[in-house]
């Protein structure tokens, strides 16, 4: 079910529907910022309890009215209902009832418009479908066993027989209040329930009971099923349907791009559709079309972008591979690192427990990166500018901590090399913190850098995944996966990728999920535990009590277990 | 040259200040080489994959006569087929110029590379990279110089024709037509340091 604060960001944004408000003027009246009224209606901060008193006054309303739903909030707004205030102690009983019914008028409000949204656009039925289908299914047919009512009134929210310009409407002021009084008050007979199929029905055990309330010449069915549903469906429909900007799913809505997500959830719907519920046939359709499918959902998530990067800017000849299996001169820092001192002591016969800890979705993750926009152009100023991203040459600084990996990986020769943005920005940051001198660096190709080039990409992919593992949707945790590695191994200098030549990005991509690998193990270690071996993009071993540092689970900031072993013994 | 009478002049003495770059015509026949042999046959042919799928290829009148050009003799090429004995290297390199004389052949007959630029009318994506300047002395450069990006629709046709019979002087026309559509200060873009076609 939804909670309070749900139902008061959907009564507000219907009473700002219904008075013709925007957020402006809603903030102007509460003595708000729009912002703050924007963050509070999307769910990043909350409405408290002085904000309902504010929100009362401004709509004056009594601040039970406003928490009561907003068909309730309406109804008493257009004067069709009475108001829930505390005059008289017979009036308390009810006010307390009332929030069950109401809600359950809500979601079946939002089934409704779901299902009016769908025969208005067939086009977009795909794209609510996902959420929408099951309710719509049973609660579509049995309104018109009632009477066919054309959908829900755009004035009150209660079902009406006529349309007026495709929206379907009551005719009459009298006529919206008579059906809401018939909606409101479940006790009362009068002939209007004949076209109101009783949507407030109480929920549950008491259904049965609503049976005799209703007018014989109604079927009964109408009640039940509606009041069936309403547990099935998930508060993300109720969202879709009201016009607050909220996300579709049920995290932080505006954390990721509504469309993306539902660009990629709709693909995967239509593959799985195209193969006829294959889960196998559908994974390896998805799998294929994941390149074209990520540079598509690159191409939109770029659009109204502030910077427009270059996709096929001449490649530097650092940058250029030797061979097809060959390697271009930038130095990944990839870790492989085992520590030396623990191999030693386990050697010697001593008992280390070890366990392997395994990243989420590395290269998820490093998909923010300060990544350059245009052409990478030559600068010998040996200054690192944060407001560029290329490729350096550098001479890194020794590497004296026994017990901690180096972050350039393991290399043995000494001397200059390239690295990639991400690698210097985390040499920087060792020697920011004293770990380290500052490298010194001799050339850089450089251009105007952002972090944020792909991070709607990036959140769109994130959001689609968590959604997925929640649901337990497998097929889309492995479109998804497919979908950033093959970018992030396919836009450099590969043919299987033809929309984009970027392998600067590729290596700086690369080195960041090797950066965040590393920065994990120095946490370990700054938390007190005993980084063992990393390695790859996603191995972290470590000795003692893991969980105080890191949250477990799947998701991007959280880590998993693989296994715990006993250093130098059987695996 | 090609190109308007006076396209290359306007810029002045090209390199005079030093100022690096190529011909906005030259740069278009590099980044069409690029497109098609970044296509084709990935694996190597020093790979076994990548020989026996270049022997494939080849496995034609015209590809053997390909072979033939490059000095390979029908008897040798018998043996290969059958797998009697497999290439020196220095055959192996003969192979592969073969196989990229051919495919560049077939990509150019068969009209492939025409409609993949075409794009069933919707064009290409072109990203010009300005002349590199970063030797050019303060007062003497051109700092308005920047990156463009235009669609470029209808002349790859022409282009790939011309690109096809190593008409350098047509390409140069051509482009002359491409950076028409980067109004005023298009002459600049006559020199460029490369092209990018999204392709």
């Amino acid at each position: 079910m939804m909670g309070t604060e749900e139902i008061l960001r959907l009564t507000v944004a219907a009473l700002m529907a219904r008075a013709g408000e925007r957020q402006a003027d809603l903030a102007a009246g509460i003595g708000q910022a729009q912002t703050q009224v924007s963050r509070k209606q999307s769910g990043r901060a909350h409405w408290s309890l002085e904000d309902v008193d504010l929100l009362a006054a401004h709509y004056r309303l009594h601040p039970l009215d406003l928490l009561a739903g907003p068909t309730h909030a309406a109804g008493v707004l257009h004067g069709s209902l009475s108001s829930l205030q505390p005059a008289g102690a017979p009036s308390l009983p009810a006010a307390i009832e009332r929030p069950a019914p109401a809600v359950t008028v809500v979601l079946d409000e939002a089934a409704d418009t779901l299902a009016t949204l769908e025969r208005e656009r067939p086009g977009s039925a795909a794209a609510l479908t996902r959420t929408g289908r099951e309710p719509s299914a049973t609660g579509q047919p049995a309104r018109p066993a009632a009477a066919p009512p054309a959908g829900p009134c755009v004035l009150c929210g209660q079902p009406a027989q006529h349309e007026l310009d495709g929206f379907p409407q009551h005719l009459t002021a009298e006529e919206c209040a008579a059906a809401v009084a018939a909606a409101g008050t479940p006790q009362a007979s009068t002939p209007a329930v004949e076209e109101v199929p009783a949507p407030v029905a109480p929920v549950g055990p008491s259904s049965p009971v609503a049976a005799p309330l209703t007018e014989p010449a109604v079927p009964v069915e109408p009640t039940a099923p509606a009041a069936q549903v309403v547990p099935d469906i998930p508060p993300a429909s109720a969202d879709q349907a009201v016009p607050a900007p909220a996300g579709p799913r049920r995290s932080a809505p505006g954390y990721a791009s509504a469309t993306l997500v539902d660009q990629i959830a709709d693909r995967v719907h239509d593959v799985l559709a195209s193969c006829s519920g294959d889960m196998e046939a559908a994974q390896a359709e998805l799998i294929k079309t994941a390149i074209p499918d990520v540079m598509t959902l690159l191409k939109a998530s770029r659009v109204g972008g502030r910077y427009e990067h270059s996709e096929f800017p001449p490649t530097q000849e650092i940058l250029r591979k030797k061979s097809q299996k060959g390697a271009d001169e930038i130095w990944e820092g990839r870790p492989k690192w085992r520590n030396p001192e623990l191999f030693a002591a386990a050697k010697r016969g001593e008992v280390i427990e070890v366990t392997a800890l395994d990243m989420n979705a590395a290269y998820l993750s490093a998909l923010k990166c300060w990544l350059p926009i245009g052409q990478l152009r030559e600068e010998t100023s040996g200054v690192h500018d944060p407001k560029k991203a290329g490729v350096h040459l550098i001479t890194p600084a020794d590497w004296d901590h026994p017990d901690l990996p180096n972050p350039l990986g393991n290399r043995m020769e000494p001397g200059e090399l390239w690295v990639s943005e991400s690698t210097l920005r985390l040499l920087l940051d060792c020697a920011r913190q004293d770990l380290t001198d500052a490298p010194v660096i001799h050339r850089s190709l450089v251009s105007g850098a952002s972090e944020a080039l792909l991070e709607k990409l990036r959140r769109a992919l994130a959001e689609s995944r968590k959604t997925a593992l929640a649901e337990g949707d497998e097929l889309t945790v492995a479109y998804v996966k497919a979908m950033y590695s093959k970018f992030v191994s396919t836009i450099g200098e590969s043919s299987a990728n033809r929309e984009i030549r970027r392998p600067d990005w590729m290596h700086i991509i690369r080195a960041k999920a090797f950066a965040n690998l590393w920065m994990k193990a120095h946490k370990a270690h700054k938390a007190g535990l005993q980084v063992v071996e990393i390695s790859g993009t996603d191995e972290l071993h470590v000795v003692g009590d893991w969980r105080p540092v890191f949250p477990e689970g799947r998701d991007l900031n959280q880590v998993k277990e693989k296994t715990t072993y006993i250093l130098g013994g059987k695996r | 040259m090609a190109g308007s009478p006076d396209l290359w002049a306007r810029w002045g003495d090209f390199g005079k200040f030093n100022t690096r770059g190529v011909k906005g015509g030259e740069a278009l026949i590099l980044e069409l080489n690029r497109i098609v042999y970044s296509s084709g046959i990935a694996s190597p042919v020093t790979s076994k994959r990548g020989l026996s799928a270049r022997l494939r290829y080849l496995d034609s009148p015209a590809g053997r006569a390909a072979l033939k050009d490059q000095g390979v003799t029908a008897r040798t090429i018998r043996s290969w087929m059958k797998g009697k004995s497999t290439p020196t290297a220095a055959n192996r390199e003969r192979i592969d110029s073969a196989y990229w004389g051919r495919r560049r052949e077939n990509l150019i007959r068969s009209g492939w590379l025409k409609r993949h630029l075409d794009n069933d009318g919707r064009g290409r994506r072109m990203e010009i990279y300005p002349v590199d300047q970063s030797q050019v002395p303060a007062e003497r450069s051109r700092p308005t110089l920047q990156q463009r990006s235009i669609t470029v629709r209808y002349i790859w046709g022409d282009l790939v024709d011309a690109w096809a019979a190593q008409d350098a002087d047509t390409v140069d026309e051509i482009w002359d037509d491409v950076i028409s559509d980067l109004d005023s200060d298009y002459n600049a873009y006559a020199h460029v340091s490369s092209v990018g076609i999204g392709a």
